[in-house]
């Protein structure tokens, strides 16, 4: 095999193939750019790659649960919720990349082509202007250099081609989305619904949007999907594409058109910095297996490792220009880094509606968008949470007695009475004291482990205390009866929403990217994974980062064409 | 004649002696392979019967019929603590301690009466302490198995992997949930 440096030399390269970096792969195959997509983990091809995905509940030997020497072995990802029988080999196990809590973060990765894109919760919300004013109004952190109307032709650019199921509800402050038909709420979440609307003008609860294809069109049988069929056990991978997924969707789309060259196993060391062109040059990768380093170059790169991998590698890319890391000279980068706040739950039950229950399953429920501090301040914290809603009745029978009564009862389970839930998704405020940094430890790979410093603040502690008030004053309103509240006290990282310390601003003084992601002191040098994010919003991240991505992707290729980069 | 016989004789003690070892190994382990517990095929036995006992077999399936004594098994070598499968070697060895004085018998060798008579006295609680414990971790996880087995959760309750609706409101009559 030839290996010259033309060999080795594309128009882009993207580092990670997760749900932005596939994005950005399709954008710039799509406009004719030969582009390189480094992942550092092993190569997932749609289906082929989905071991459990047919896989019947009795197909399990331990019916879903891991056996201990696993759980034990890795007590971090042992606490995410998707983590299991059937999808712990699209995890990061603890032992095998290791890193630095200096404060305890629950860090969940997905190492593999498609990312964490295959193992997300499909929750796509978009943002307004309360948000993206947020920074701005209340005093924090920096202003967002761009606005709802910058983002919103890409929000829809990246929902059609995505596929997202939601209503037209007419929020304010959750634009609706160019979206397939919604997935229903249940009989019990419309008296939910209902009871809330009327008595807090204000407050919405709504069908969650979700990338799900409620309802295919051409656009996505092209890409190869199909209707989701409600199997709601999307973690495994989807045979049909029902949910959207690199894998599924963007990374097959862009290897049509024959432009893409996808390289599983390479683990990005540093963007390289070209002293005399004052420009990036390249990266430096760390083969996987051999361990061997390879350099390859482009003239445009965009770095979408997944939001604290980000920090890392530009950390990591050090030259004499820039000895604190790339397009670091006001010390900000890996600073301000944020979360969501998913701490706290309500539970209750409701005695009404008995006569009806539901049937099948869905990939989605109710949301409650923010309604905390939306037009002006009104509480003693700043900013605020949305929620998520469900209500379902479990199907249950007794376990009393043995021998023949005993099996009567299991085989003619009863409907219970209609259980609901909670949980709340708040906003949490970046600040310089949440960074992550290099360690002086190393990975396998020869890289410095990530050190991770992130806290909650007074901020949260108020606005969780809200949140648990004000749910249980509305489930009360509901007749809900048996309502329960809890704090899990749980470290930040099980959102698995972390985001900033490479963010967007004005002023290259206080901020790292400009309005297009573009690095304002690199300039081909893009970043649009959550690393960009300025403040954090309610909303589910991901959709947010696909509309950066694709706009930020074509800003670069017009750019290109400009020869300013 | 006397070669051919000595020969033959040679033949069944070499063979008897290779084989020997193996019979006694096998009847003394479980029949699936576990990693950190050492149950033999007599207390498997036992268990089985035991799970059987707990929801025995008619015109559907029993316990027996969709192994699951043996999930109970695999999940307490795999997904449990060491304290959790001592206590089950305890609590199995007391439970036929309990039986013997009771019946004078093991629980394998008991009549259908007389293990009845034994789970009547465990749904009592009235029994030593660690049977009761033992019973509780057989009973869930016989249970468990049992309810998501093939048997029961594929052919009787007939789980669908690929429901392909929802719907939010359904009258709780039209609802079918017997076997």
């Amino acid at each position: 095999m030839s290996d010259t440096i033309k060999d080795r030399t594309f128009d882009v390269i993207v580092i990670g193939s997760g749900i932005s970096g596939g994005w950005a792969a399709k954008e710039f195959c799509e406009k004719g750019l030969k582009t390189l997509v480094l992942e550092r983990g092993r190569d997932v091809k749609h289906i082929q790659d989905y071991p459990t995905t047919s896989k019947m509940p009795w197909e399990f030997e331990h019916r879903g649960k891991l056996p201990l020497e696993v759980t034990k072995a890795n007590p971090v990802v042992s606490k995410c919720y998707a983590f299991g029988e059937a999808t712990d080999h699209f995890f990061v196990k603890d032992n095998e990349h290791p890193y630095v809590q200096e404060k305890p973060f629950d860090w969940i990765r997905g190492y593999q082509v498609g990312g964490k894109s295959l193992l997300w919760a499909r929750q796509t919300q978009r943002w307004s202007d309360f948000d993206f004013e947020g920074p701005a109004r209340d005093g924090f952190a920096i202003d967002w250099p761009i606005r709802y109307k910058d983002l919103a032709p890409w929000y829809s650019h990246v929902e059609k081609f995505a596929g997202i199921a939601g209503d037209k509800d007419g929020i304010p402050q959750l634009p609706d989305s160019d979206s397939l038909p919604g997935f229903p709420l249940n009989i019990m979440e419309k008296h939910f619904k209902q009871t809330v609307e009327k008595a807090y003008p204000g407050r919405f609860v709504i069908s969650g949007r979700c990338a799900h294809l409620s309802q295919p069109q051409q656009v996505h049988f092209d890409q190869g999907r199909g209707k989701c069929l409600n199997r709601t056990i999307c973690e495994r991978g989807c045979p049909f594409g029902g949910y959207f997924s690199s894998n599924a969707s963007t990374i097959p789309w862009a290897a049509k058109t024959g432009n893409l060259t996808l390289r599983p196993d390479s683990v990005v060391h540093s963007v390289l910095y070209d002293e005399q062109k004052g420009r990036a040059s390249g990266v430096r990768v760390i083969d996987n297996k051999t361990k061997d380093a390879i350099d390859f170059y482009a003239k445009v790169i965009f770095v979408n490792a997944a939001a604290l991998n980000t920090n890392l590698i530009l950390l990591n890319s050090k030259s004499d220009r820039f000895p604190n890391g790339l397009g670091n000279d006001n010390g900000l980068l890996g600073k301000y880094v944020a979360f969501h706040n998913y701490r706290a739950r309500v539970s209750g039950e409701y005695e009404g509606l008995s006569e009806w229950t539901t049937e099948g399953r869905r990939p989605t429920s109710g949301y409650i968008p923010r309604f905390r501090n939306v037009a002006k301040q009104e509480t003693d914290f700043l900013r605020g949470y949305a929620a998520g809603f469900g209500a379902s009745r479990n199907v249950e029978s007794s376990k009393e007695g043995f021998g023949l009564p005993l099996k009567q009862s299991l085989l003619n389970p009863k409907i219970q009475t209609w259980k609901v839930g909670s949980h709340m998704m708040g906003e949490t405020i970046p600040k310089e004291s949440n960074y992550v940094a290099l360690d002086n430890k190393k990975d396998d790979w020869d890289m410095p482990q990530l050190k991770i410093s992130m806290d909650y603040d007074d901020n949260d502690e108020k606005m969780v205390k809200d949140y648990l008030e004000q749910m249980t004053q509305m489930f009360e309103k509901a007749g809900f009866t048996n309502i329960k509240t809890n704090d899990s006290k749980q470290a930040p990282g099980l959102d698995i929403h972390e985001m900033g310390g490479v963010r967007m601003g004005h002023d290259p003084k206080t901020s790292l990217l400009n309005k297009w992601n573009q690095m304002h002191l690199c300039k081909n040098v893009f970043v649009t994974d959550g690393a960009c994010m300025t403040s954090t919003a309610t909303q589910n991240p991901s959709l947010t980062y696909m509309a950066l991505t694709a706009r930020a992707a074509d800003f670069a290729v017009s750019e290109l064409k400009k020869g300013n980069i | 004649m006397e070669r051919r016989r000595a020969l033959k004789y040679l033949f069944v003690i070499t063979a008897g002696t290779a084989i020997l070892p193996s019979c006694r190994q096998q009847e003394s382990k479980s029949s699936i392979l576990l990693k950190h517990m050492k149950v033999s095929l007599e207390e498997e036995k036992t268990l089985a019967e035991l799970a059987e006992t707990i929801i025995p077999a008619s015109a559907t399936p029993g316990a027996k019929d969709t192994y699951a004594h043996l999930f109970a098994l695999r999940m307490l070598d795999d997904c449990y603590e060491k304290e959790d499968q001592q206590a089950f070697s305890n609590g199995l060895k007391a439970l036929d301690g309990m039986v013997k004085e009771k019946h004078g018998t093991t629980f394998l060798k008991a009549s259908a009466a007389q293990r009845a008579q034994v789970l009547t006295a465990l749904e009592k609680k009235e029994a030593p302490e660690e049977v009761l414990a033992f019973y509780k971790l057989v009973k869930n996880l016989t249970i468990q198995g049992y309810l998501t087995s093939k048997p029961v959760m594929g052919d009787i309750f007939h789980y669908e992997l690929v429901p392909g609706r929802y719907h939010g409101a359904t009258p709780v009559k039209t609802v079918i949930l017997q076997a």
